[in-house]
This record gives C-alpha cells, structure tokens and sequence, in this order.
C-alpha cells in the first residue's frame, strides 16, 4: 500500500482545513536502539537482539505518525477518558467490598486450573529469595 | 458440497417460527451447521469446535422448544469471537500466549445470548488481541475471505465475518475498538453494529483498548442484527463502565427492539425514511477513498434519498487526527492491559529462564506475536515518565475536540452521518503485511467513532470493479449516543429496497 504512505506525508491523506494546524516541520522523535532496549524491559518483554534493529525501525514509522498530535493546539481542552463524559457527567461505580466467591478448595482449584505450575493452592515461580 | 439448513430460511425471525412449529429441530440445525464448518476448514474462520458441546446446547434449545420455555434464540446457530471467554470451548485470543486456556467462566455477552437460548457452533478467528485489521496477525493464520481465497478477510473480527458470509452460522459475535466489527463486516460482505460504549457489558471480553472496546453482532442483515443485540445489551454490574441508563431509558434487553419498532410504526410504506436527515461529511470522500468503493457509496447514497431521507453536506474536521489519537490511547490501554499475563497465574510460560524477571520477559515475548509486542511497547512509552502529557494526556485532548465535532453535527445538521467503512475492498492476503503504519491508515473512518464512543453499523451496499468485482463494499451508518434502534431501522428500510445483503459467495 504505497499510495497510504505518500498521502499521509506530503500532502496528508486528508486534506487539512485551514482551522487545523500542520505537523510540525522540526525533527521527528527518532528512538534509538538503547530506547528500545529500556522499553522492552519496562515492558518486561524480551526483545530477542536480532529482531531489535526491525522493531526500531516499526516503532519509529509509528512515532512519525504519532508525532502530528503535537501540532494540535489543545489549549484549554480537557482530556477525555471516558467517551460518554461528553454528553454527560460519568461516575464510575464502586462494588461492596464483600467477599462473592464461594471459598472451597474445589473453587481453588477450578480457578487455578490454568496456572502454569501450583501446588496446594499457590502459584509456583523461580526462587526469589536464597 | 450441501449448505446447512439454516441457510434456507430468510432471517432469525423466520427460523424462530419454524422451530415454534417444530419443522425444524435445533438439533437438526446444530448437526448441519457442523457439518458445513468441517466441510470448509479451509477457511480458517473457526479456532475451536466441540461437537458435544454444541449438540448438548442444541439438545437443550430443543427441550425448551418443547416445554415452551423457549427464549427468543433458541436454536439459532452462531458464534463467539475467540475474545469473548467461555467454559467448555478454548479461549485464546487468537495467541500462542493463551493457546490452551480454558476460562472457569463465560463472559456476560456469552451468558445472555446462551440465556437466549442460541446455540453455540464454537470459537471464530480473529486478529491475536483483537488488534489488526485483516485477521492476518492471528498466531493460528489468516481467516480466509468467502468471497475470494486470495483476500483478506478484514479485522479484527475476521472470523465472525466470514464465518457469516459462508453461511456456517446465522450470526456471531464481535468487538470493535477500532472498526474490527464494521471493517471485516465490509469486506466480508455482511452487516455489523458496534453499539454505543457501555450498553454492551465487557466483562469476560479479552480486554484491549478499555475505553474503546464495544461488543456487537454479525448477521445477514440488520433485521437479525436487532435480533441479537437486543438480547446481548444491558446494564452489568460487572463491567464499571457499562452504563444503567440510555437518555433516561433503562439499558435492558427491549430498549433497543421498542426504538425499531416504534420508527418503523410511523413511517409511510412509500417513503419510509421521509425526514431523516443523513450528513455525508467531505472527509469521507477525500483523496484516499478508491474509486470503485465511491461509486457504491454514491449509489447507495441516491438510494436513501429515493427512500425519503435528505442529503446533508457536513464536515468532522479532524478525521484525520483521529488515527494518531487512536494509536496513542489504544496502545496505552493495551500496554497496561496486557501486563497481566506473566506466565503465572495462566498462559504461556517459557521453558528455559533464569529467575522470575527473565521467565516473565521470556515467556511474553514467546507468547505474544510482532503486532502486539509492537503496540505494548508503543503504549509503554507514550505512558512513560517524561512522555505521559505530550502524548497521552494530548491524545485524551484531541479524543475530545473529535467526539464535539460529532456533537456539533448530529442533533442539529443530522440524524445520521454516512460514508465509507474502509477506504478500500479487500485486499490481497500478505499485501500490507510488512507495513503496520500502512495498515493503520485505511482504519481512518472507523477509528474516530470509537473514540467519540458512538454507535456505529455496516451495511452491504456493492461491489468492486473488475478483478474486484467479488470483493464487497460496506456503507457506514454512524448514530448519536444510544440510537442503535435508528441505525438498525434506516439500514433495515435500506436492505428491503436493495439486494445486495442477499448476495452470496460460491462455495470454495
């Protein structure tokens, strides 16, 4: 899908109406391996060293994209979280803190039964302390 | 090879009277529907079928049939988007990290429509996560288009979209966080609403996107649409963000069928559409649209006007910044959502590792596929320290100004706003599948009402030209808050003057 890739540079895929303001022309974020490397870890995934150079590369297409956002003038506008906060005030509910599941080692064990490796009703992982 | 038998009744209605009348037992239904989804494995829209399973719930529909306990479904064929959790069938997201998960519990959307008395066929494919747009990012391979072998299918609901098209089922279940209901709708050639975010209850749905993500239906048309989404909304207690009241109306099965009832009392035989309004806005119909998709639209277009409505020219002025918005609040919500598999309590776990740090990355990155690793780390950064106001707070901004352009439009220029689902047929399996940016951008008319949170559907309305010829085009429909009932009801009057919701692939 070249032509995707020429409309959305210069010019935009969607002609802009004078109102909305244009990317702006200083330089892009442009992420570094190094960047990669703390985000994979902050995001506890291990990026295998030979994909790195690929996924720097797809990360920083999704940057430039993501980069138009900062030309917007937002400017006494504030964030949205929830999308029917536009019409209306929204309240997110709170249940009882009660206790709703039936304690039985049958129900234990009916919960656990996807864990990877427990024993007597607890979740079993590397040792952390000597 | 023969079709299944429910294929040969016009809608859900129809195939309600005649398992009232006992011509047709949920069993026989359920038997022949099996029978179709083996006999086209190679379409790849199913992940997991369990016969036994299906046949009890078929056996089950049958005995309240009998007894006259029948819900409005019983014995209707469907199936689940492999997102939606479930007891008995496999629930993996369509990801190697949940490749033997199977969920002590069904999701609310499941409980009702099994409530309902629908039968359950299985498990339908779908992009790993719900995130892509062509189901090609499935770790168990593409599902594949009825209509031609060689095109995608659309995405994320992919499966739910052919399985539709190929007539497996009459109906399934889908999530749109970003257009991965309308989209494979479209390019499957069948009809889709994602309702309004909160009517539908997430809980037990895979979550990706929470402030986005909304379940809805598949089916034929947008009759069987109301069918299914009637039943499968309502206030749940279980999802914080689900809402108890649509405009002073409680959210409960019934709202949505009293609404299409109501407008198809009080409109004329001849000009059933007579006074609404439909905005077309410009930013729809810009330089990316292919022409052949336009040249449905306009056609289809005329054809409201024909119906009664009035055309209305409009604009929503930043529907192009809708796309980094998107990919900002998207993958944030994902980066955070995702965190909870750790190769611990369930899912994937690596063979080898060194201590509990390097098994949880270890196991993450086997379990996830490029896609989802790629928006995790996207997310992560866009909420990291130092980044949090420039991109996500600022995204949270524009999501604002997007969601009042739609409210500066509908109400007082509109009833409802028309265009384009996609900016293209479907294309060719492996065409885009090197460049996710380039995917992304053909997401630009479903993307902004997902972050506005407003109701949205997909209807048939052609074809492409030649060699697309077989490859479908899907009109959009975009509501105000809560008017799924005025969506279902102008694309019903839509469908009882057109044909192209009837037109079916050959079988391959």
């Amino acid at each position: 899908m070249r032509a995707f890739r020429l409309f959305y540079r210069r010019p935009p895929f969607f002609p802009l109406p004078s109102g909305v303001p244009r990317r702006r022309a200083t330089a892009q974020t442009m992420l570094t391996e190094n960047d990669v490397t703390r985000l994979a870890k902050l995001a506890s995934l291990a990026v295998a060293a030979d994909a790195a150079p690929q996924t720097l590369a797809a990360l920083n297409r999704v940057f430039d994209l993501i980069e138009q956002l900062q030309a917007v003038d937002t400017q006494g506008v504030e964030p949205l979280a929830h999308p029917l906060s536009v019409i209306g005030e929204v309240s997110l509910r709170l249940r009882a803190d009660t206790v709703t599941e039936t304690a039985s080692t049958a129900e234990r064990e009916r919960l656990m039964a996807n864990a990877p490796a427990s024993r007597d009703g607890l979740f079993l992982v590397p040792k952390v302390i000597e | 090879m023969t079709r299944p038998l429910h294929s040969e009744f016009d809608g859900i209605a129809a195939l309600r009277q005649a398992l009232a009348q006992r011509q047709v037992s949920a069993r026989e239904l359920a038997g022949s529907a099996l029978d179709a989804i083996a006999g086209q494995a190679g379409l790849n829209a199913f992940l997991h079928v369990a016969p036994e399973l299906t046949l009890a719930q078929a056996d089950a529909a049958d005995q309240a049939l009998a007894g006259g306990q029948a819900g409005p479904l019983a014995g209707v064929p469907i199936g689940h988007k492999d997102v939606f959790v479930t007891t008995g069938w496999r629930t993996t997201a369509a990801s190697r990290m949940l490749e033997h998960y199977v969920s002590p519990f069904d999701a609310t959307v499941v409980e009702r429509l099994r409530a309902a008395g629908a039968v359950s066929l299985g498990k339908l494919n779908c992009d790993e996560f719900a995130m892509g747009s062509s189901n090609e990012n499935s770790a168990y391979g593409p599902t594949l288009n009825p209509w031609d072998p060689q095109a995608v299918a659309g995405g994320s609901s992919g499966g739910s979209a052919a399985a539709v098209a190929a007539g497996l089922v009459l109906a399934s279940t889908g999530t749109d966080t970003g257009g991965s209901i309308r989209q494979p709708a479209a390019l499957c050639g069948v009809s889709g609403i994602k309702p309004t975010y909160g009517t539908v209850s997430r809980y037990g749905m895979i979550a990706y996107g929470s402030s986005l993500d909304q379940a809805g239906p598949m089916a034929r048309s947008a009759a069987d649409l109301l069918e299914i989404l009637d039943p499968m909304s309502g206030f749940d207690p279980r999802d914080s963000t689900c809402v108890e009241s649509c405009h002073g109306q409680a959210n409960q099965p019934g709202r949505i069928r009293a609404g299409f009832n109501a407008l198809a009392e009080t409109q004329p035989d001849s000009q059933p559409l007579a006074g609404l309004r439909i905005g077309v806005p410009g930013e729809f119909f810009g330089v990316g649209l292919a022409a052949e998709v336009r040249a449905a639209l306009d056609a289809a277009l005329l054809q409201f006007e024909q119906l009664g409505a009035r055309r209305v020219e409009v604009s929503l002025p930043r529907t192009e910044l809708s796309i980094p918005a998107y990919y900002v609040i998207a993958t944030a919500e994902a980066s955070s959502n995702l965190s909870r598999f750790d190769g611990v309590r369930y899912g994937h776990r690596a063979a080898e590792y060194t201590d509990i740090a390097d098994m949880t990355a270890r196991s993450r990155a086997e379990g996830f596929g490029a896609e989802v690793q790629r928006r995790i780390l996207t997310g992560t950064y866009v909420l990291s320290h130092g980044y949090y106001d420039a991109y996500y707070l600022q995204a949270q901004r524009i999501r604002r100004l997007i969601a009042q352009d739609f409210q500066g439009v509908l109400g007082s220029q509109c009833d409802l706003i028309a265009g384009p689902v996609a900016p293209t047929v479907a294309w060719n399996l492996g065409e885009k599948s090197g460049d996710p940016v380039a995917m992304y951008l053909a997401d630009i008319y479903t993307l902004a009402i997902n972050l506005a949170g407003l109701p949205a559907m997909s209807v048939p309305c052609g074809f492409g030209q030649g060699q697309h010829a077989r490859r479908p085009v899907g009109l959009q429909l975009i509501g105000n808050y809560f008017d799924e009932a005025r969506l279902l009801h102008t694309g019903h009057v839509y469908q009882q003057a057109t044909d192209w919701h009837l037109r079916r692939p050959e079988q391959h």
